[in-house]
């Protein structure tokens, strides 16, 4: 069946929104409003405070990042300078009085005129420094021992081992001599030997090592192999 | 278009509501998150921060670490030569060589090394040299003012036969140093109330002290040592030898002999012998040195000494001990020579004052005058009580000379028992204990003298 309302428009009684659809509208309203309240509250006011927060610590951070990047500068040049210092300091412990070397050499070899214990006398001398300060200086002495006594050698070696350069010996050649002979010469006899020394790194020398100085006795050095 | 009936508009209002809550729900999660990360982002600056500021603390001792690095360094580095300097070292070993008698065949740099702030120079000196004069080339290097440290030598024995006096040697020293550039790394920190710093400090930066380099050494010279690069040993052909034995017994009688010399001259300085002993033992003693040198230049003349081991012996035992002695006995006779006796001293004194009491104030001027470098002994010497007496004389006399020269005309004086006496002096008048300059005062006015005090002296005024 249709029902046909023939009331002209003005006359009809006007239609109402069903109380259901109504409720259901009005709940889902509230659910809206509320969970885009809930949003709001979060975006516009948690997240906000927190960025405000942010924002804040951020120049709080800015403000001391300059004295921190002043820290930072000074540790640099602290290492800078210290190593700096060290460098120098290493320069000079590597440092050797070659003189003084060379004046205990001659007054063992020269021994006061003592003619008895050994008269000796070298051919040459080379000493050459490696770069860095691991190894100590390496010393070439070919020499000659007069007489046809090889204790000779021997008691040149002991006075050799007595002095003040010797304590900074790593390496040396044992006593070792092969015989020479010039007629035109008195005595006519003598023992050729050729030393190679190798001093100790230049951390290990006594005027490096401040307990050494004080005398305790260093550790000697070993017989390197016999020169060829 | 269709109406929607009521279960349709329903639904699109559920619909719509839960697209809408979904929405908003999603956008509240997506705001969760940014402020979580936000969080993180805060909590890492506090991070920041808090590790900032422990730095930060850290600054004032950092700082004070820094100030005493760089004191020290810039200390260190004095000893090394600046970069202006390296034609004053050039300069500086051509000194070296002529103080050493040698001349240079070639003297070269070597390829520089080093790192960072240290540039290694290095020079590498070729010459012909004695023994000694090696030595003392290579010990001025390394007694030099900057530091230079000898890096490798070599030394080939010139000597072309045995036994030869001062054999020139083939040399080759390398020595090197080395330049320091402080500007390496930049700029330093800037560092507020430097100056101020550095006054606290100054204790922290004395404590690090300077850099060790060793106990200096000075080469010996040559002290009667042979050249152990020349073969000792006596050539059988040619040459005259004294043998060996007589050579040895030559230097012990002439060893006796010093000693001999050197007990008396000992027993002459004892307090227990009389003055005439002294003097006959240091007579005998100055004799026998000359004695002594005579007969020790003809062996060294005559080189009747030539083994070289012998000849160090010659000179440790014989010529050193001759050369103590003969120093001794020099300073001894120069002392003597050098300061009045005593007895000279004691006259002197009796001169100047019987010069002073007489008013010969210029007579007392010029004996003092004549003997005034006899008498400069030293304080704490037997007669420095005498030259103070001396020159408290010769004070005494130029102060009467000085008030004699001024002119002082007495034309009157008045002198009462029972109150302050006066003068008339250059026509004014003055009474007991008035000045009359600043240095001058009467100090007392009798009826035929006038007593003043000048310069602290007293002096009388008679006519």
């Amino acid at each position: 069946m249709i029902r046909i309302n023939l009331l002209p428009e003005s006359y009809r009684k006007s239609e109402r929104t069903s109380p259901k659809i109504f409720a259901v509208a009005l709940l889902a309203v509230i659910c809206v409003c509320s969970s885009v309240g809930w949003f709001g509250t979060v975006y516009f006011g948690d997240l906000e405070r927190v960025q405000a927060k942010r924002v804040q610590t951020k120049e709080r951070l800015d403000g001391v990042k300059k004295r921190e990047l002043l820290y930072d500068s000074l540790v640099q040049e602290k290492k800078d300078f210290s190593r700096r210092a060290d460098t120098i300091k290493q320069i000079a412990k590597g440092r050797r009085i070659w003189t003084k070397f060379c004046d205990e050499l001659i007054d063992v070899i020269t021994n006061d005129g003592e003619m008895d214990r050994h008269v000796a006398w070298f051919s040459n001398i080379q000493v050459r420094s490696p770069g860095d300060g691991s190894k100590g200086p390496i010393i070439v002495l070919p020499g000659f021992v007069q007489g046809n006594d090889i204790r000779k050698i021997a008691n040149l070696h002991d006075d050799i081992e007595a002095t003040e350069f010797w304590r900074d010996m790593a390496q040396y050649t044992p006593p070792a001599g092969s015989k020479k002979i010039d007629g035109d010469l008195y005595p006519p006899e003598s023992f050729a030997f050729s030393w190679q020394w190798t001093m100790k790194g230049t951390d290990k020398w006594i005027k490096n090592t401040p307990g050494a100085r004080l005398g305790k006795p260093s550790k000697p050095g070993k017989p390197s192999k016999p020169a060829k | 278009m269709a109406r929607l009936n009521e279960k349709q508009t329903l639904l699109l209002i559920a619909g719509v509501t839960v697209l809408l809550c979904g929405a908003a729900g999603g956008g509240v999660y997506w705001a969760q998150d940014l402020i979580e990360q936000e969080n993180i982002a805060v909590t890492d600056q506090e991070k920041q921060i808090a590790a900032a500021r422990a730095k930060i603390a850290k600054i004032p001792a950092v700082e004070n670490e820094v100030i005493v690095l760089r004191e020290n360094v810039a200390e260190y580095v004095k000893i090394l030569p600046q970069e202006a300097e390296l034609t004053k070292f050039t300069r500086a070993a051509q000194r070296f060589a002529m103080l050493s008698g040698i001349s240079f065949d070639r003297f070269v740099p070597l390829r520089p090394g080093g790192k960072g702030s240290f540039e290694r120079i290095s020079y590498q000196y070729s010459f012909d040299a004695t023994l000694w004069q090696f030595l003392k080339f290579m010990s001025f290097f390394e007694t030099y003012e900057r530091f230079v440290r000898v890096r490798d030598f070599s030394l080939a024995s010139g000597a072309t036969k045995a036994n030869v006096e001062d054999a020139v040697h083939k040399v080759r020293l390398t020595v090197e140093t080395y330049l320091y550039n402080p500007k390496s790394n930049g700029k330093g920190t800037m560092i507020p109330n430097y100056e101020a710093k550095l006054k606290q400090l100054r204790h922290e930066i004395a404590a690090a002290g300077s850099l060790d380099l060793g106990e200096p050494y000075e080469f010996r010279g040559r002290e009667g040592r042979r050249d152990i690069f020349v073969d000792p040993r006596q050539s059988k052909e040619g040459s005259k030898i004294t043998p060996l034995n007589d050579q040895r017994r030559m230097i012990e009688e002439f060893s006796k002999l010093i000693s001999s010399l050197k007990e008396k001259w000992e027993h002459s300085l004892s307090p227990e012998i009389t003055m005439f002993e002294r003097i006959e033992l240091q007579r005998t003693v100055s004799n026998g040195l000359d004695e002594f040198e005579s007969k020790a230049s003809y062996v060294t003349q005559n080189k009747l000494i030539k083994n070289p081991a012998l000849n160090a012996r010659w000179y440790k035992e014989i010529q050193l001990p001759y050369k103590n002695l003969v120093a001794k006995v020099k300073k001894q006779e120069i002392d003597r020579n050098r300061f009045l006796p005593k007895e000279g001293m004691e006259a002197l004194i009796k001169s100047m004052r019987e010069k002073l009491l007489d008013g010969e104030l210029e007579a007392a001027v010029t004996v003092y005058t004549q003997t005034a470098n006899k008498i400069d002994v030293p304080k704490g010497h037997p007669l420095y009580p005498l030259r103070l007496k001396v020159e408290g004389l010769m004070v005494r006399a130029k102060v009467a000379l000085e008030f004699s020269a001024i002119p002082l005309k007495v034309t009157g004086v008045l002198v009462r028992g029972d109150s302050k006496s006066g003068v008339i002096l250059n026509g004014e008048v003055y009474e007991e204990g008035e000045y009359i300059n600043e240095t001058l005062f009467v100090k007392a006015v009798r009826e035929d003298e006038v007593e003043f005090v000048y310069k602290g002296f007293s002096l009388v005024k008679t006519w």
